[in-house]
């Protein structure tokens, strides 16, 4: 079964270079900010605004910093960012719609309600509220991400979890005496792991963007640090003069967006009908 | 169809009475209250401040004032400004808003259609792939990435139009066309997948074979149909553009609602980002509410008892 996924996700040519594009984006990520021997703080003002050359690849930014090391060092910020946040909304969102689904009746009317009730609003309304409360920073920008982008996830597994309740194999587990809880976590939830990667997938681009958002509107991670959210509102300021300032990173959120995007309609195609 | 629209309008107050105690509970956990700032203000006029908007009563009789008010439809004062209410700052800013919002959802809906049956009309040819090329390379631009492109090609290369302010009908192109591009492209792809989907269908070859002109069959039949996903992406789209509203106001110095809500959330004007995210929740659950009533309507294959969103 995980074979055929597989031979089917790599005859997808566009998901195929979308995967690998997030890996080599990772590993750029990882190494990046090491490779020009500046560091992402360094400032030379007789050096800035410079545009791309052979000692800064990126150019510089109006206080003389690398652009090529900031860039590199956004990336590490805005993926982490996007995975955390996903993998804490995912677990909530798992942990959630798998209860719901699983309990059922009035307990899962009540529990969808709530839900329904949560997604009339864009959570990034409910980020932007959360950030002004708390103090912002790297760590309270994954949180707020994280526990309100569950919604989605939630409802997913919710469906799954109703239509694999009825399963012969889950009326085995429970005959030889498995309680509820190892029921619904070891033998439901694990065979939802396709459309629980599928909307993972396609959560990481969204988080990616919420915290650039942020960012953008000086709610997100704070000076020195940079993600690619800064560093796009940073090149808005010199566009007119200095245009690369703002390319280097807008070209990479977009390329990061699309290569997420294609990935995960790969991935989802693979996995519709086996 | 009474129990249903009564149903959803019930589910709407719901949400909105649980939005107003969130944001009312949040505003208030506030470390060190609203008045805290760098520069330390004297003891006894941060009490005259608390005394002036009954910040120094108990909570509970605060949030039944603050629903009590909400009810009237009276937002509070702000914090940062003393002589302006949040109302003010609405009635100012939201029409700015509105028209901005309507012109992008107006544009987004006319090209994304008429791309999309292009798209679907000429399946497999070059037309169709340069729109879907297009649409994904849309789709992964943020807003506030596409908003400085245009601007620097159209007014700092090309100069054809201002770059930012409002005022003009000049002045409301490149904000408008930053606004509507990522939902043009999503309902470009959204009405070539539906737009394909239809055509293939039973009663689209029996109007063909009925001898309806091909014209006739894709405008009367095809469109028709092929339009119900696109009516069912108003609201996210509707959420979109007013998010994306906060960005495009910023970059363009437009003197709208988002605008106001930017610089609220960056001085922390707690009453103002309440009553601001009050109202756009507001004009959100209307707007899906009548979406939802519409959707009912034009599609009679939709049953009434399930639909619980």
């Amino acid at each position: 079964m995980k074979n055929t996924t597989w031979a089917k996700f790599k005859r997808n040519k566009p998901a195929v270079l979308g995967m690998l594009t997030i890996v080599i984006l990772v590993i750029m990520a990882l190494i990046g900010p090491a490779l020009t021997g500046y560091s992402y703080t360094e400032q030379n003002l007789e050096k800035a605004n410079l545009g791309p050359d052979r000692d800064h690849w990126f150019g510089t930014d109006s206080l003389g910093r690398d652009l090529f090391t900031r860039v590199w060092y956004g990336a590490r910020i805005s993926l982490a960012v996007g995975v955390l946040a996903c993998m804490v909304s995912g677990l909530i969102g798992v942990a959630y719609g798998g209860c719901s689904g699983y309990i059922g009746g009035r307990t899962d009317d009540v529990m969808m309600r709530l839900v329904d009730i949560f997604s009339a609003v864009p959570f990034i309304l409910y980020v932007i509220l959360l950030m002004v409360v708390v103090e912002p920073g790297l760590i309270t920008v994954f949180a707020a991400l994280g526990i309100t982008g569950w919604m989605n996830m939630s409802r997913i597994v919710r469906a799954q979890v109703i239509s694999l309740k009825e399963r012969e194999y889950v009326l085995a587990a429970k005959s030889i005496g498995a309680g509820d809880a190892r029921v619904l976590f070891r033998h439901i939830i694990p065979n939802t792991i396709g459309p629980v990667m599928v909307t993972m997938i396609f959560g990481i681009p969204e988080a990616i963007f919420a915290e650039a958002f942020l960012s953008f509107l000086g709610l997100g991670v704070s000076i020195p640090q940079a993600s690619w959210g800064t560093l796009v509102n940073e090149g808005i300021g010199t566009i007119g003069l200095y245009p690369w300032q703002l390319f280097f990173p807008a070209f990479f959120i977009s390329l990061t967006i699309m290569a997420f995007y294609f990935w995960g309609n790969g991935l989802r195609d693979a996995l519709d009908n086996y | 169809m009474g129990g249903y629209i009564l149903r959803r309008l019930v589910n709407s107050l719901l949400a909105l009475f649980t939005i107003a105690t969130l944001v009312f509970f949040l505003m208030h956990a506030v470390p060190g209250g609203p008045f805290a700032s760098e520069k330390k203000l004297p003891p006894e006029v941060i009490r005259n401040l608390n005394a002036r908007y009954h910040l120094d009563q108990p909570l509970r009789k605060q949030y039944v004032d603050y629903m009590g008010n909400l009810l009237c439809g009276d937002l509070g004062p702000s914090f940062k400004y003393p002589d302006r209410t949040v109302n003010e700052l609405i009635s100012e800013g939201f029409p700015v808003s509105a028209a901005l919002g309507m012109a992008a959802v107006f544009v987004a809906v006319t090209a994304g259609c008429f791309l999309g049956v292009f798209a679907a009309l000429n399946h497999n040819r070059w037309q169709d792939f340069l729109t879907v090329g297009l649409a994904a390379l849309n789709y992964s631009i943020p807003v506030f990435v596409m908003a400085p492109i245009l601007v620097y090609v159209f007014s700092i290369k090309l100069g054809w139009v201002p770059p930012a302010m409002w005022g003009t009908a000049r002045h409301m192109v490149l904000p408008t066309l930053a606004l509507a591009a990522g939902p043009t492209a999503f309902i470009a792809a959204l009405m070539r997948s539906s737009m394909l989907e239809v055509l293939r269908q039973d009663y689209i070859r029996t109007a063909l074979a009925k001898g309806l002109s091909y014209r006739a069959v894709v405008f009367r039949h095809g469109i028709k149909n092929a339009l119900i996903p696109v009516i069912a992406y108003l609201g996210p789209m509707t959420a979109a553009v007013l998010t994306g509203s906060f960005v495009i106001e910023k970059i363009f110095a437009i003197p709208g609602l988002g605008e106001y809500f930017v610089t609220s959330v960056i001085n922390r004007d707690y009453t103002v980002i309440m009553g601001v995210t009050l109202f756009y929740s507001t004009i959100l659950l209307a707007i899906n509410f009548m979406i939802d009533i519409v959707f009912v309507l034009i599609d009679p294959r939709i049953s009434l008892t399930r639909s619980g969103r």
